[in-house]
């Protein structure tokens, strides 16, 4: 066992488990490959690989349990990849089935326990599949898969070489010795088969081999031979030969014979003519001998076999109970591989450049910081003169004057006055090129700062991103699932799984996702016969399209289905309170109400799409990400949902508005536009304050009110920023606009700050905090208040 | 007086990456899986070997190797691999250099495989379950 492996190395086994998961990812996606197309021999490899690289690293990580399972699925595959087993529905589902198992082996090691469940059907059941492919009959493995067969007994070594072949060898060597290597392996060593192999390879380099015993096809079998000999034609000194043939690890023994210098001691003969036939009895006479030096050394060997087994045993047992210990500590690092992002290098060179220009910015700074510095000194001494200068021509004043009373003509005076103080004009002339210069240069770097400030920005976002595949390559599997079990028909078509979007839009997305797929196969496609008798192919068809638009990005869930019957919608709405019996509606409307709490139109509810708490949690998650949802339908040909999301969340443009003196970011997604209106514009319905927008009556929210701030009553216009999405709209009034800004969200973890219509916080430019306003919490208070009200009504007709 | 090279401590010893002229034998390790060859690396490092390139696949561990050549004295290589496997890689390798120490690594089961490698011109092979002893005994046989 590995005897590097560090329970407490963490790093390790975070690595691990995220590379399982992407294993387990990647079988999952080729056995759905393969069932659709059997022969895709690309996703048998595949499945393959990954299954072995599985098997290979949780051997390492000690997790037998894994390991062995992957071990009897990973011969199943090789029956597959050598087409002795034919895939068939049932080989898929078993195959599924295992992945499954194989996931929560590891989400138990993962919390830090083992998993124990009885999966022996499960292993049978592979197994049988490993029968029927009519392969060689090769034993269950155990989990604990134990060294490969054990020993073929070597009696017959030397009796398998002739002497006709003997004496074929001589003539084969030529002018060179023949020299028989007799090498013993280590059985302990876990590819005891390979030896044999290995020691052939390096003999090969030193001279011709001539022949092996057992023979080398023999050799190639996956058998272990407690000892091999090797006939080699070489120049080689005996010696070397032996260094060459031992192995650390490998080997245990190693006998080098010459089998010329044998036959010169017995026949007497001069070593010069080795090509001279050799005469049957001499050669013979060796053999004995060398029958008897591969005989002994494999004795004692066999005897020590069974204490070994037992060693071996016994260690096993004393690491299980070492496992247990280290199954304890390792309950600590639970779940800590949600936090590993997966980044292509590209992107962290282009940042590493970016910020060496920031490097580069900031000595440009430095340098034009010492520019203004020697510019001050100047500045100085420039003023000095400037100042001495003047003195000088204050203190001449009198002299001029006495020669103005003396008479000197006004020309003489002001030549002389020329002369003498011209240098005036220039005094400041140097210094104001060179601040000039600077200036220029200061400028410059500035734009390059803001230049390099905004690529690093958009950089360190693009870490972020990851391709919308890796929840997408969860559906085949979730829909193939769903249609067994409803006994339908469907084409999953994705397209668009490269698009990109934010780390942690992504994990967020899944569950809406699934819940839109879900309501698609459940509600929109019809089952087969139904199909057929609406003119439809009996199999449906999904599409998931993610794309971009702008900075936004796009996932349309669409199905060929049945389509939304917008009159049972509608009376269910009614029926249920959610809208007015009189409200005029639109299609689209109407289908979005399907969005709404405590609605759902299925007949019967199903465990697929839920209990009615369907779809506005959809709603409600998607609005958490500052996304939107919408559906669209048509009668008889399907249903399309359509969900628009930031593509990080991290940064959202604000709308900032003042209330009172406090500034306040608005998404800028579920802004729809704002007016200035006059206070006597507003009009009171039903208690509430409303405002009307063309023909749209929109009910106000005086964030003042709802943030309890103070502010100046009596103004002369207020400002009303229509937030909401679709259908649901709403007027918030603010005491001005400030601008449009870009705004990272800071989140407010803090249990005492959590306070309903606020998302987050961000910083301004000046360094003021700012609360983020979280609209869609917003919209459903107005919303509750609204409902409450007419139940109120509702029961005071009563 | 007391001075080290009178009394050489027994529990100094060189590490095993460094060759007699104190130069650390430069490692290519070319393996899919990140793990592995995270392991390996620390296995290695940690006698002082220094691992100067990681590949994913055989085909971009044949072209570091050629692209770093001569300055490369062992590659481990893994035998399944996306793309090209190591076999194919190895063989690709043998016929740029002739002399380069490749050092298989397989999992448990792959006998066949291996052997096929040593008979291409692997030099040695180790198996998964890595275990530091080994991967660092058989690497060290190879570079001697």
């Amino acid at each position: 066992m590995s005897d590097y492996f560090d329970p407490n190395n963490e790093e390790l086994l975070n690595d691990f488990f995220m590379e399982a998961t992407q294993q387990i990812e990647m079988l999952e996606q080729n056995i759905l490959a393969i069932e659709n197309n059997p022969g895709d021999k690309e996703a048998i490899d595949e499945i393959f690989r990954a299954a072995h690289t599985l098997k290979g690293s949780s051997a390492t990580v000690q997790m037998e349990e894994l390991a062995g399972f992957t071990h009897i699925l990973e011969d199943l595959l090789d029956e597959i990849r050598s087409d002795k087993v034919t895939v068939t529905g049932d080989v898929v589902d078993v195959l599924l089935t295992s992945i499954d198992t194989i996931k929560s082996m590891i989400n138990e090691r993962q919390e830090g326990s083992v998993f124990k469940d009885d999966i022996s059907d499960l292993k049978n059941q592979l197994v049988s599949f490993l029968g029927k492919g009519g392969a060689p009959a090769s034993a269950v493995p155990e989990a604990e898969a134990k060294p490969a067969a054990p020993a073929v007994v070597l009696d017959d070594v030397s009796s398998a070489v002739s002497e006709y072949e003997m004496l074929e060898m001589q003539e084969a060597a030529g002018e060179g010795k023949v020299l028989q290597v007799s090498v013993y392996f280590d059985e302990a060593n876990p590819m005891n088969s390979v030896g044999g192999i290995q020691v052939y390879a390096r003999l090969k380099e030193k001279g011709t081999l001539l022949k092996t015993v057992p023979d080398f096809e023999k050799l190639y079998e996956d058998t272990y031979w407690p000892a091999v000999e090797y006939f080699l034609a070489t120049d080689t000194p005996e010696d070397d030969i032996e260094r060459q043939a031992a192995i650390s690890d490998v080997t245990t023994k190693v006998v080098v014979k010459n089998l010329n210098s044998d036959d010169v001691t017995v026949q007497n003969e001069p070593a010069a003519k080795p090509a001279a036939p050799v005469s049957p009895a001499p050669v013979k006479s060796a053999q004995p001998a060398s029958q008897a030096a591969v005989k002994s050394p494999v004795q004692p060997v066999k005897t020590e076999e069974a204490p070994l087994e037992k060693q071996i045993e016994d260690a096993r047992l004393a690491q299980d109970d070492e496992n247990q210990k280290r199954n304890i500590q390792k309950k600590k690092t639970k779940n800590a591989t949600s936090a590993i992002l997966r980044v292509d290098s590209k992107r962290i060179d282009n940042l590493l450049n970016l910020v060496s220009e920031a490097v580069i910015n900031k000595a440009s700074f430095n340098q034009i910081s010492n520019q203004f510095v020697d510019i001050t000194t100047e500045l100085n001494s420039a003023e000095n003169e400037y100042k001495e200068r003047l003195k000088s021509l204050f203190e001449n004043l009198p002299h001029i004057l006495e020669k103005v009373q003396k008479g000197v003509s006004s020309t003489d005076l002001r030549d002389e006055l020329t002369a003498q103080y011209e240098d005036l004009f220039s005094v400041f002339d140097s210094f104001d090129s060179k601040l000039k210069s600077t200036l220029g240069v200061f400028k410059n770097t500035a734009a390059n700062l803001g230049r390099n400030t905004g690529d690093l920005h958009e950089g360190i976002l693009r870490i972020r991103m990851v391709p919308i595949n890796q929840i997408f390559s969860r559906f085949p599997r979730l829909v193939r699932d769903l249609c067994k079990s409803l006994d339908k028909d469907v084409d999953l078509v994705i397209e668009g799984e490269e698009t990109e979007l934010d780390k942690s839009v992504t994990e967020q997305l899944l569950d809406p996702l699934m819940h839109c797929i879900r309501n698609s196969l459940d509600h929109g496609i019809e089952h087969p016969d139904e199909r057929v008798a609406a003119g439809k192919s009996e199999t449906g068809t999904l599409l998931l399209k993610a794309s971009n638009e702008g900075n936004m990005i796009v996932i349309e869930v669409s199905d060929d289905g049945a389509g939304i019957n917008s009159e049972k919608i509608k009376a269910k709405a009614i029926e249920r309170g959610v809208i007015h019996p009189g409200k005029s509606l639109t299609e689209a409307d109407i289908y979005n109400l399907i969005f709404e709490p405590g609605f759902s139109t299925a007949q019967k509810v199903t465990n697929v799409s839920g209990r009615g708490v369907g779809l506005d949690v959809v709603k409600k998650e998607i609005e958490k990400l500052n996304g939107t949802v919408s559906v669209d339908s048509t009668m008889g040909s399907g249903t399309k949902f359509t969900i628009k999301l930031p593509l990080t969340l991290a940064i959202v443009q604000g709308l900032l508005v003042r209330v009172g003196s406090e500034i306040y970011a608005i998404p800028i997604t579920s802004v729809i536009e704002s007016h200035r209106i006059k206070p006597n514009d507003i009009k009171i319905i039903d208690n509430y304050e409303v405002f009307n927008v063309r023909s749209d009556v929109i009910s106000l929210l005086r964030l003042d009110k709802l943030f309890r701030i103070d502010t100046e009553q009596n103004r002369e216009h207020l400002f009303v920023v229509i937030v909401g999405t679709g259908e649901k709209k709403m007027g918030l009034v603010v005491d001005s606009l400030i601008g449009e800004e870009d705004v990272v969200i800071k989140p407010l973890k803090d249990k005492y700050t959590n306070s309903p219509g606020i998302a987050g916080a961000t910083i301004l430019g000046d360094g003021t905090v700012s609360l983020i306003i979280d609209v869609s919490q917003l919209l459903d208070l107005g919303v509750r208040r609204a409902q409450e009200t007419r139940k109120q009504s509702a029961l005071s007709y009563n | 007086m007391k001075t080290t090279s009178d009394f050489p401590s027994l529990n100094e010893r060189d590490p095993e990456g460094v060759s007699s002229d104190g130069k650390a034998y430069r490692v290519l390790v070319v393996d899919d899986s990140m793990f592995v060859t995270k392991q390996i690396n620390q296995i290695l490092t940690s006698e002082g070997f220094e691992v100067v390139a990681t590949a994913a696949d055989g085909a971009e561990g044949v072209e570091k190797y050629k692209e770093l050549y001569p300055n490369i004295d062992i590659v481990t290589m893994d035998i399944t691999m996306p793309r090209m496997d190591g076999i194919t890689a190895l063989e690709k390798i043998i016929e740029f250099d002739s002399d380069a120490k490749v050092i298989m690594v397989s999992a448990l089961g792959k006998q066949d495989l291996v052997k096929k490698s040593l008979m291409v011109g692997a030099k040695n092979y180790i198996v998964k379950p890595l275990n530091r002893s080994q991967v660092l005994e058989r690497v060290v046989s190879v570079c001697k």
